[in-house]
């Protein structure tokens, strides 16, 4: 997933790339395809990566956070879980200083805001209040992130990592409770700026709501069954907020006439013809957020080389705090040989492709599983292990290796009743995290 | 006269009781609902409040897409760039009078405009009705406003307004709307609303969609599922399926502290008046119980008295006719003895006729006799004693004829009202006795010339144990039983016995005391 510096050199040299850079930016773009040569007289499908790669910043210089953590204190998080999540968030807040605002918004019936959002000087003060919370009650989740997001953009700014952190152990039984509901709400949150990192604590919570929430508005998603990982995974969210380089990063993707965008691979993107726009929220100090998009490219000549997409990204700019332009584009180049278009692909795409596709095929296995399906479900889940395990073969890839163990597992996971809940929060969890190439997993 | 003054008192702690009860629960009926008013008012209040503030947002949200629309032409591309960054908005569309004009399938469209066009057709409504309702129905002066429907799980908002196009001059009017995120709109809603925090710690305000379901709520009260609203109000258009209910905290409703004074000084004045009526009670037959006692006691020694005193009289009556005409001396002292004795045995009479009665027990015998022969005879056990208070006796006797007639209550009747002459007129120093028989019906009349009796007096004075007046110079053989037997008595003979005003004896002191007793005539022949 982490591409190394010489892969990317060699990509560099095989693949004709085009990274205008109009100034020092502190956002790498790399826009290339998974098979450089193609084989003449013949249409073919391939896949086209925009990468973007985050610069560090360096912690003098770090990009100040406005975040919310929305703690859910429904009677569900008594005991244990409770006094761990304090935990977490206190030490959350020990990370944050006073370029920082914070606020801590608590749900159960009703939504409290216990501490409205305020700069970071007095951390004494703000843990103290989250000392005061206790548990008891249902769970109002859409109001609880509302709220939390209303706390956010009172001080909303472009130049600040703008966040709600929710952490939830159960099912929303006041307002609205449906995925969709809360991924509407998610979409009009990345609208405005704001991303939610949902955090679903033990085996109660609905992870399709979690996921979703999470996804439409660009933020994290982790699964914390045991409730000891929670402060381990705060500061991991905690170091993903400070380490944010870029915002609001616009993706337009114009493919020339005949070439078509047929699908993206895990993002949400728009496709409209032969354009593609999507967006992604936050990119990181060295951290890799790409775009898969396949294409078909149309048959061509032997030796005709033909340009397949033109990128233009628009992003916010955490360093210099202005609005910043990327471009870039991407070519292919048509042989008889099969030997040339062997040796000229593009692993490291592929491998994410394979990834995506992966993915998207334990996604679809789960769908296939809560509809019954559970011969199905597994039948699917095998042909992706040989699909992984072929594809780990081919491409030396050990990452595949162990996704396709891990998709072996899933198969076993599938048929087990008892602990369906658990390996479907884990799977969830874990397809959301190779499409939204999040940097943290438990 | 018992009965009487217990009703009384009983009447007179029963309505001032019930009263204060009344005025009691009413008061606190009319506190708890003056409350219950005020508790709905104050929810009404915030209602109104909450309602506001609501309206406002949508001003505000309608002010936005004004705005928004405004920058929306026929350019695609502008209009999907607006749409990508504005968080309110799910869909724009434009439509002329025929169709849609964008998002539309006649060129290439994202996979998001598609579901637009699906939910649209979901909905069956075929989306013209909104321009052609709008221009048909509207007038023209309504060029913008809300349309909604019920998709899914809720309501979908779509904002339109009435539109031409430059670019498009040979259309007539356009149609630009915008379908709404409805998520977003319920995000904003909820943060146009308060949180729970410590103003709103006594109370509840929900807010509930057309299913009934709560969007959101706040206030730290969290009212039992039994517990019905204290106030609800449905919100303005368009919104007006959605409603909100106010729950107040019923352990937070103070009564007022009057009401409290109120309470305290009701209960303090009924035991007040009941100890009063206890004690009134109480004094008031005191006398009566003593009374009664008295004759209780005299009743139960009577019978061991009355043979001893038969003997006394027997042989004073005996010894009087062997000293006939010897010594004066001796024949007074004995005077004195048979008249004491009379009078004694006339009080047993009195006490064991008066107890028989009270046991329903006096019997009527009537046997022929000449009813002035019985008058005299009672006459004779009188005139020693009559002598020495100085009584001057007076007849005029005219029920010479044998009639049937009970001798002992006839006596007992004459006994009695002279024994009263002689102790209560005494003063008068006169007496009449007249007799008469009319028409089968003995009337026996007793004057005196004494203080008369007050005219309140006139019934009561019938009633056993009462007595005009309690000074201790009436002397002490007045047991208040004397006249309650002559009524008894008389009425047992099948008469009454009546007090003549005074006035009647042309004087203006004195008592006229006349009893009418049934005597049928007795034929002796028809006997034979």
């Amino acid at each position: 997933m982490k591409p190394t510096a010489i892969f990317s050199i060699l990509s560099v040299i095989f693949i004709s790339i085009f990274t205008v850079n109009l100034s020092a930016a502190t956002v790498n773009l790399e826009v290339s395809v998974s098979n450089p040569f193609l084989i003449a007289n013949q249409e073919q499908s391939i896949f086209l990566k925009v990468g973007l790669t985050g610069l560090d910043l360096g912690e003098e210089r770090r990009t100040p956070a406005n975040v919310s953590i929305v703690l859910d204190r429904s009677g569900s998080m008594d005991g244990e879980k409770m006094a761990r999540a304090k935990e977490a968030a206190s030490i959350a807040i020990s990370m944050l200083d006073d370029r920082d605002i914070v606020s801590i918004v608590t749900y159960s019936d009703t939504v409290s805001v216990l501490v409205p959002a305020t700069r970071v000087s007095d951390r004494n003060y703000i843990q103290s209040r989250i000392e005061t919370v206790f548990a008891d009650g249902s769970t109002a989740l859409f109001a609880g992130v509302s709220k939390g997001a209303d706390e956010v953009s009172k001080f909303l700014e472009q130049n600040s990592v703008n966040r709600v952190i929710l952490l939830s152990d159960g099912l929303a039984n006041i307002g609205p409770d449906s995925p969709r509901a809360l991924g509407s709400l998610g979409e009009s949150l990345k609208r405005s700026g704001v991303s939610v990192t949902t955090i679903g604590l033990g085996l109660g919570y609905n992870e399709d709501l979690m996921v979703q929430l999470a996804q439409q508005s660009d933020g994290n998603h982790a699964f914390v069954e045991n409730y000891n990982d929670l402060t381990r995974i705060f500061r991991y969210e905690f170091q993903d907020i400070l380490s944010v380089v870029a915002q609001d990063v616009k993706i337009e993707i114009n493919c020339p006439e005949g070439i078509v965008p047929l699908r993206i691979l895990g993002r949400d993107a728009e496709i409209i013809g032969n354009k593609v726009y999507t967006s992604i929220s936050q990119i990181y100090s060295n951290q890799e957020k790409y775009l898969l998009v396949e294409l078909t490219v149309p048959s061509s000549q032997a030796g005709s080389r033909m340009n397949v997409a033109d990128v233009k990204i628009d992003y916010s700019d955490m360093k210099s705090k202005r609005s910043n332009q990327l471009s870039g584009r991407t070519t292919v180049e048509f042989t008889k040989s099969e030997e040339t278009v062997e040796k000229a692909v593009d692993k490291e795409t592929v491998i994410d492709a394979v990834k995506q596709i992966s993915a998207e095929a334990s996604e679809e296995a789960i769908i296939l599983r809560d509809e019954g399906k559970v011969e199905e479900a597994q039948a699917l889940l095998k042909e992706n292990t040989d699909y992984l395990f072929g594809a780990a073969s081919a491409l030396e890839s050990e990452e595949l290796m162990i996704l396709g163990d891990i998709n072996v597992l899933d198969m076993e996971a599938i048929e087990d009743d008892a602990e369906w809940n658990e390996s479907r929060k884990r799977m969830k969890a874990s397809s959301y995290e190779i499409q939204s190439q999040q940097s943290y997993s438990d | 006269m018992n009965r009487k003054l217990t009703t009384i008192l009983v009447i007179m702690v029963i309505i001032p009781i019930g009263l204060l009860s009344w005025m009691g629960v009413t008061g606190m009926k009319t506190e708890k609902d003056r409350t219950k008013q005020q508790v709905q008012y104050n929810g009404k209040q915030k209602l109104n409040l909450v309602q506001e503030n609501i309206s406002l947002l949508f001003k505000e949200i309608e002010s936005d897409l004004n705005n928004t629309l405004n920058l929306v032409s026929l350019n695609i591309d502008e209009i999907r760039n607006i749409q990508r960054n504005q968080s309110l908005i799910q869909q724009i569309f434009i439509e002329d009078e025929d169709s849609l004009i964008y998002p539309s399938d006649d060129y290439f469209i994202s996979l998001r405009e598609e579901a637009f066009l699906t939910r649209i057709k979901e909905t069956d409504i075929s989306f013209n009705f909104l321009l052609k309702s709008k221009i048909e129905t509207a007038k023209e002066s309504v060029n913008k406003g809300w349309h909604t429907w019920f998709m899914g799980d809720g309501i979908n908002f779509i904002y339109w307004e009435k539109a031409k196009f430059s670019d498009k001059p040979n259309k007539e009017a356009i149609i630009k709307g915008i379908e709404l995120n409805r998520s977003a709109l319920l995000s904003g809603i909820i943060n146009s609303l308060p949180v729970t925090n410590e103003k709103n710690a006594s109370f509840r305000i929900s807010l509930f969609d057309v299913n009934g379901n709560t969007i959101y709520q706040w206030g730290s009260f969290s009212p039992p599922l039994n517990l019905s609203a204290d106030s609800s109000m449905s919100l303005e258009y368009p919104l007006s399926s959605w409603h909100l209910e106010y729950y107040l905290d019923p352990a937070s409703i103070k009564y007022n502290g009057n009401n409290l004074i109120l309470i305290v000084s009701l209960v303090t004045l009924f035991f007040m008046i009941l100890t009063l009526s206890i004690y009134l009670y109480r004094e008031s037959t005191r006398e009566i119980r003593e009374a009664s006692q008295k004759v209780s006691f005299v009743n139960q020694v009577s019978h061991e008295l009355k043979t001893p005193l038969t003997n006394i009289r027997m042989y004073a009556e005996l010894l009087e006719k062997k000293f006939v005409s010897e010594d004066k001396k001796t024949k007074k002292h004995l005077d004195i003895i048979i008249s004491e004795s009379g009078r004694l045995g006339r009080l047993i009479n009195n006490v064991l006729s008066f107890a028989k009665d009270q046991k329903n027990g006096v019997t009527f015998n009537p046997v022929p006799v000449v009813p002035d022969k019985i008058i005299e005879h009672t006459l004779d056990s009188f005139k020693y004693s009559l002598k020495t208070k100085g009584i001057k006796l007076s007849t005029k006797l005219n029920a010479s004829n044998t009639v049937l007639a009970d001798a002992d209550i006839l006596e007992q009747i004459l006994s009695n009202l002279i024994s009263n002459v002689e102790k209560y007129a005494i003063t008068g120093k006169w007496i009449k006795i007249e007799s008469s028989l009319e028409n089968e019906i003995l009337v026996l009349t007793v004057s005196d010339r004494g203080p008369g009796i007050p005219n309140n007096f006139h019934k009561k004075i019938f009633e056993p144990f009462f007595r005009v007046s309690n000074k201790l110079t009436d002397g002490v053989s007045g047991t208040g039983i004397g006249l309650s037997l002559v009524r008894i008595l008389s009425e047992i003979h099948g008469g009454k016995v009546f007090l003549l005003s005074n006035n009647q004896s042309g004087k203006k002191e004195g008592a006229i005391f006349q009893v009418k007793l049934k005597t049928p005539l007795y034929n002796s022949k028809e006997e034979v």
